[in-house]
Parts: C-alpha cells; sequence; structure tokens
C-alpha cells in the first residue's frame, strides 16, 4: 500500500525540464474531456455551425475561380481548380488555426492553469486534435465536389495521414516557438499570425507552382507546407508524382520545430505561466 | 511513529517586479538603429531588459506535516500563503528549495476551476471533476451524490449559465467536496452559497478532515481556523513566523496584531446612545490586576471599563445598568452580565470619570475568540452601546481537572455542575 503511493517531488524549474510521460498517461481522461470541452466551446449553441466552418474556405474558392475565369489564366493544375483549392485550403486552415491556438495556449487556458496543475504537455496538445473536427467538417463539401467533378483517389489515399502527422508537428513546433519567443516580444504574436495569413499566398495552397514565376520558386519552395500540401493533394486526387524533395525538407522541418519548440517551452512554460 | 507526508525544506520564492516582463518591439528597433551611434559616441548602451527589482513572497520556508494533521496557513494580506500553496501544488515553481509530497493531491485554490457556462451542470462535473485528476469511472461513481449534495437537482442538465449564482457555486463545491485524494490543499473557497449551504459545507469539510486525511487550509477566518486544524503556520512577509499547536499561534498572531492591551474606545463612532455616559476603554486584567490580553478557560478576568459621564445631563439616577455581553466567533450571544441584576442592584456611584471593574472569578468558556458589547442604561434610557468592543482571545487549560475539554460543536459554554456523571 505504501509502496504504491503517489510521491511527488517539488524543486525549482531546472534548464532540461522532462516529461512525466506516466503522468501524461494518467491524465488522458483529462486530455480527452479538455478536446470535447474546445468542440463544443466553439460550436455551442449554434444552429449553422457547419455552414460556418466551411464558410471561409468555401468564400476563397468563389473568389479565386473567378478570378481564374475572369483573367484566363493557365493554372497548369490537372484536376478541376475548384477541388485544388478548396483542398489546400482547408488543410491551410487547419495548420494556420491550430499553430496560432498553441502559441497561445498558456494565456487561452489561463484559468486552467493558474488555478490548477495540469501536466505540462496537455494544454499544447488540446487543439491539436480538436481542430480536426473543423478539417473533419471541411472534408464533407470536398467529397461532394469530388463526387461531382467524378474525381477518386486510388491506393494513395493512405499518403494523408502522414502528411496530416507532419503537418500537426510542423503546427506544434512552430507553435511552441512563437509561445516562447513571445514571452519577451510580445508584438511577435501579431507578427506570426500575419505572417501565416500571408505565407498561403507563396504556398501551393491557391497558386500552383507552375503558377509562380521562375525566379521565385526558391521563395515558395523555402514554406515548410509545400511538401505537407502537395503530399495531401496527391494523397486526395492520386496524381502520379509523389514530390520526394519537397516531402523530405518538409519532414525534416517538422521534426527540427518540434524538437526547437520543445527544448524552449518546457524550459521557459513556467515562467509563461507566472507572466500572465 | 507518525509518518510526515509534506516535507518542505527552504522554499523561497522570487519575483521580478517593474517590468510586465516584455520587451516591446518598438524598443528594440530604436535600440537597434541607435547602437552605432551610441557605440561611436561612447554612450552606454541601454540594456535591452529593464532593471528589475526582486520581490520575495516566500523566504526560506521549511516545515513537515504529519498524516492525517490539518494545518492552518495563516498571516496578513502578501505574507506568501497562496504562494505558498501554489508551490505545492505545483501550479508554480519554486526559485530555491524542495518539497516531496506522498499521497494524492486536490488542490482547490478556486471551486469550479474549468466550469463552462455553455456546458449542462452534468457536463460540468465530468469536466471539473477530470481537471482534478479523476478518471472518467470516478466520477461516474460519484456523479449520484455530487448531484444531491449539490441540490441542483433536475437542473442538472441545464447549461450552467442558467443557474443562479448560488446553484453554480453549490454545484462547485459539491465536486470539490467528493474529490476524496489522501491530501487535500483550500485556499478559503468554503464561502458559497447561502448560510444552510454554507454549514453544509463545513459540515463536509470537517468530515473530509476527519480520518487519515491531511490537510492544509488558508483562511483569514480565525474562528475557522481555531475549529478545524489542530496546527497552524503563520507567515509574516514570507517567512514562517510560527508553526505549532493552533491555540498558541492564533492567540500569538492576535498578539502580534493586536498591538495595544488596552483598547481605546474613544475612536469608535460607531455606538449609538444619548452619549450623557459613555465607555472611553475596556481592559483586560488578571487576578493580580496585570493588564493581559490572553486568558485561560477557568481563570479569573477583570474587565475594567474607563468611562466618563455628564453629571448635570444625567441628573437624578432612579435605575443604571451596565452590561457586558459576550458572544462567540459566529456572533452568537453566550451570556450577559448586567450590574443591575448581579450586584443587586447596587451599581457602583458614578462621578465625572472613573472605571468600574466587573470580576468574573472561573471563566466558562472554551479556548476560542469572542466579542464583547458594551452597554450602559440609565434611567431606561440607552447612553451608550458598543457591538464588538473588544476581542476576548481564551486558550486552552484543564477546566473540569479532567485533562479533557468537550468538543467545541457541544457549545462554547462550560459550566460546572456539583452532580456528576453517574
Amino acid at each position: 500500500m505504501k509502496n504504491q503511493e503517489k510521491i511527488t517531488y517539488i524543486q525549482p524549474a531546472g534548464r532540461f525540464a522532462k516529461i512525466d510521460l506516466e503522468e501524461h498517461w494518467r491524465a488522458r481522461y483529462m486530455f480527452t474531456m479538455l478536446v470535447w470541452k474546445k468542440i463544443r466551446a466553439s460550436f455551442g449553441e449554434m444552429y449553422f455551425w457547419f455552414f460556418w466552418v466551411c464558410a471561409k474556405p468555401l468564400l476563397y474558392v468563389m473568389i479565386f475561380s473567378l478570378f481564374k475565369h475572369w483573367s484566363q489564366a493557365r493554372t497548369g493544375v490537372e484536376i478541376p481548380y475548384v477541388l485544388y483549392i478548396y483542398s489546400g485550403l482547408i488543410l491551410w486552415y487547419y495548420f494556420l488555426e491550430t499553430a496560432i491556438d498553441v502559441s497561445v495556449n498558456i494565456k487561452a487556458n489561463a484559468a486552467l492553469v493558474t488555478k490548477i496543475y495540469l501536466p505540462r504537455m496537455i494544454t499544447p496538445t488540446v487543439p491539436l486534435l480538436a481542430n480536426l473536427m473543423d478539417l473533419a467538417i471541411s472534408m464533407i463539401p470536398l467529397i461532394l465536389m469530388m463526387i461531382h467533378y467524378g474525381v477518386y483517389p486510388g491506393w494513395q489515399i493512405l499518403m494523408i495521414i502522414p502528411t496530416l502527422l507532419v503537418v500537426m508537428i510542423t503546427a506544434m513546433g512552430t507553435g511552441l516557438i512563437i509561445a516562447t519567443i513571445t514571452l519577451r516580444l510580445r508584438d511577435f504574436q501579431k507578427i506570426f499570425e500575419f505572417s501565416l495569413y500571408l505565407a498561403m499566398f507563396i504556398s501551393p495552397v491557391i497558386f500552383s507552382p507552375s503558377m509562380i514565376p521562375e525566379a521565385f520558386h526558391w521563395v515558395y519552395h523555402m514554406n515548410p507546407m509545400v511538401g505537407a500540401l502537395i503530399g495531401w493533394r496527391e494523397g486526395l486526387f492520386g496524381s502520379a508524382s509523389f514530390p520526394w524533395g519537397a516531402w523530405v525538407y518538409s519532414c525534416s522541418f517538422a521534426v527540427l520545430a518540434l524538437i526547437v519548440g520543445l527544448y524552449l517551452y518546457l524550459r521557459f512554460e513556467h515562467e509563461m505561466i507566472e507572466a500572465i | 511513529m507518525a509518518e510526515s507526508v509534506i516535507e518542505v525544506f527552504d522554499i523561497s520564492k522570487q519575483y521580478e517586479i517593474g517590468s510586465g516582463g516584455g520587451l516591446s518591439m518598438s524598443k528594440l528597433a530604436r535600440e537597434t538603429a541607435l547602437w552605432p551611434y551610441r557605440k561611436m559616441r561612447g554612450q552606454s548602451v541601454l540594456p535591452l531588459y529593464r532593471k528589475r527589482q526582486n520581490f520575495w513572497p516566500l523566504r526560506d520556508v521549511s516545515f513537515s506535516v504529519d498524516r492525517g494533521e490539518v494545518v492552518g496557513i495563516i498571516g496578513a494580506n502578501g505574507a506568501g500563503k497562496s504562494t505558498l500553496l501554489k508551490i505545492l501544488s505545483r501550479i508554480v515553481t519554486p526559485t530555491s528549495g524542495s518539497a516531496t509530497i506522498r499521497g494524492r493531491v486536490s488542490s482547490l485554490i478556486e471551486v469550479g476551476t474549468g466550469f463552462n457556462a455553455n456546458l449542462s451542470g452534468r457536463e460540468n462535473v465530468f469536466l471539473n471533476a477530470s481537471l482534478h485528476g479523476l478518471s472518467r469511472e470516478e466520477v461516474a461513481a460519484r456523479f449520484d451524490e455530487i448531484v444531491d449534495f449539490s441540490g441542483v437537482g433536475k437542473f442538472i442538465d441545464t447549461p450552467v449559465k442558467h443557474y443562479s449564482s448560488g446553484m453554480y457555486s453549490r454545484l462547485a463545491f459539491s465536486v470539490a467536496a467528493h474529490l476524496d485524494p489522501d491530501l487535500l490543499f483550500v485556499d478559503e473557497v468554503l464561502a458559497v452559497g447561502d448560510m444552510a449551504f454554507q454549514q453544509k459545507c463545513l459540515n463536509r469539510f470537517s468530515e473530509m478532515v476527519g480520518g487519515n486525511r491531511t490537510v492544509l487550509f488558508v483562511s483569514h477566518n480565525l474562528s475557522a481556523v481555531s475549529n478545524i486544524c489542530s496546527k497552524v503556520l503563520w507567515l509574516d512577509q514570507g517567512r514562517v513566523r510560527y508553526f505549532g499547536p493552533t491555540e498558541e499561534g492564533i492567540a500569538a498572531y492576535y498578539e502580534a496584531t493586536m498591538p495595544s492591551t488596552a483598547q481605546t474606545l474613544e475612536t469608535r463612532f460607531d455606538r449609538t446612545g444619548s452619549g450623557d455616559f459613555m465607555f472611553n476603554k475596556i481592559s483586560f486584567y488578571d487576578s493580580s490586576m496585570q493588564p493581559s490580553e490572553r486568558v485561560t478557560t477557568g481563570q479569573e478576568l477583570i474587565i475594567g471599563l474607563e468611562y466618563r459621564a455628564k453629571l448635570e445631563m444625567i441628573g437624578d439616577i432612579r435605575d443604571m445598568s451596565l452590561v457586558v455581553i459576550f458572544k462567540n466567533d459566529k456572533g452568537h450571544r453566550l451570556f450577559g452580565l448586567p450590574s443591575d441584576v448581579l450586584a443587586h442592584g447596587q451599581t457602583p456611584r458614578l462621578t465625572e470619570t472613573g472605571e468600574y471593574l466587573v470580576k468574573i472569578p472561573s471563566l466558562p468558556l472554551l479556548p476560542g475568540i469572542y466579542d464583547l458589547d458594551l452597554g450602559c442604561i440609565i434611567n431606561r434610557a440607552t447612553t451608550d452601546k458598543i457591538v464588538s468592543a473588544k476581542r476576548l482571545i481564551v486558550t486552552e487549560s484543564d477546566f473540569f481537572g479532567s485533562g479533557k475539554l468537550p468538543p467545541v460543536q457541544q457549545g462554547d459554554l462550560l459550566v460546572r455542575f456539583d452532580n456528576e456523571w453517574r
């Protein structure tokens, strides 16, 4: 009996904080409840929540389809342009919202973290799962459109799982890095959010690689989401060639961002709680 | 042998004050732009971080608590009570020092953490309990009990934003009351709901306190501390000033925070009456007429009442009564000492100024905190009345010669009968 008793050691925050995996495993129900609460809270009492989730990407699709139609631009995309934009936008929005949610996780959960002890990786990982709900809902119009245009995925559909994982890890990593930077440089939060919106236009979300002038290709490929986005579309629409180069770049960026992000976050998390 | 479940070694906490912690973008830009200029002119480069002042809410705090002990943490505002509780709850980390805690902790810095207005009562119960570390099965097993205790009843599936504030806090407290941990850290969360529910909370809390549970209880309510706690930890400006048995600790705390033995009443303007006779000062003396602030149960107590009277306004005195009334910490009157009744109508002669003395040969009060009301009635008209004129701290002694005192739940008064239990 005495041996099973839980022993808690309280010490000053060290340079290299560890993650207590057992503690996180025991907190799994807490984690589930927080994910569920975040989903419930964003849709609570709305009659048209389904519509609001899909409204933003659908609006962009309308605007850019009209542009394309009027300007007679050649997109160099084999699949219908509507599918191209929409599929890119929903993944981008998942990335953008999750990265921002992770970066403000302490502030958003101030009411909790200043009153109760939560294992440290709980609050930053909640948006990763909770925001998948939005993505899942946005998939419904996509599937309807795919049926309409007669575009069906092949075996490559399996690729969307590793692609999603890469997106999640990238969002987590960058979010954690930004969370730490904004501890000292408050303006950085806005800069970060702003650049995420801007980056949408220098990525294969709306413009395909062939629409970008040759001279700017290096800027375009700097975006770590390029590989993930191309991989996502290959998976969904089953085109033949897989962009190995961009994919490897995306994966390495994701892993690097996660390592740096975790290191910084674990080291400064206690300061963030005190700074609220 | 008692086994210590909380061991705290030299815990200190430092906060930096002065700067909000952030460095603004504009300052960074300005300093970067000016850097070559300053360097050229040989000016000192401004530090990017403002010089900060250090502030130590906790300094070298050490203590240890045995299994089953109930420790009240007292002290003035800003003495570090809440910081200590937050460190032991792992919400913040200490700057130096360490602590070991054995057992499952529930920390109630507030009740209803994580409650969401749009969620139903049921959903909030599960959410809140999960945040306190309960598993789904554990919450489900206690759910009916929680709902019963809160009295929310059929509204359990209504979003809590439609609850009255009383219902809301009752539900929040109910979850807290059913966590059933080995160690309970509480920060003054008992004051919720209406009077009846408050009483229910206190009873429940006393139940929770019983048994093998170890409790740390941060409170300003000294009577609650003296009722519930077996020990007190008195923090003063971040340091431990006292750690030991409750009665002594509270008495010492009172002595330090209420400096003068004889308290003047001239600055009390919240009095009623004509003012023809007014109390100036109230003092406590022991049997040898030495001023004393502390009295032990069963000891002789003499109360001195200095007064000033306008004899020409009063005129002939047909009857006169001076009254001292003892109240307990709940504000209930325990007994009074009316001079006209006790002294067979022979109230001592009235002069311009003077001091009346009331002698209580054996103080029949349990250890605790009591307040005294004063009143003077001359010719059936109130001339002066002061509610809670002075506080009396009674410490423990062997009143019955049995080595024990009755539990406080049986009342505050002690009566020595000639009859005995047979």
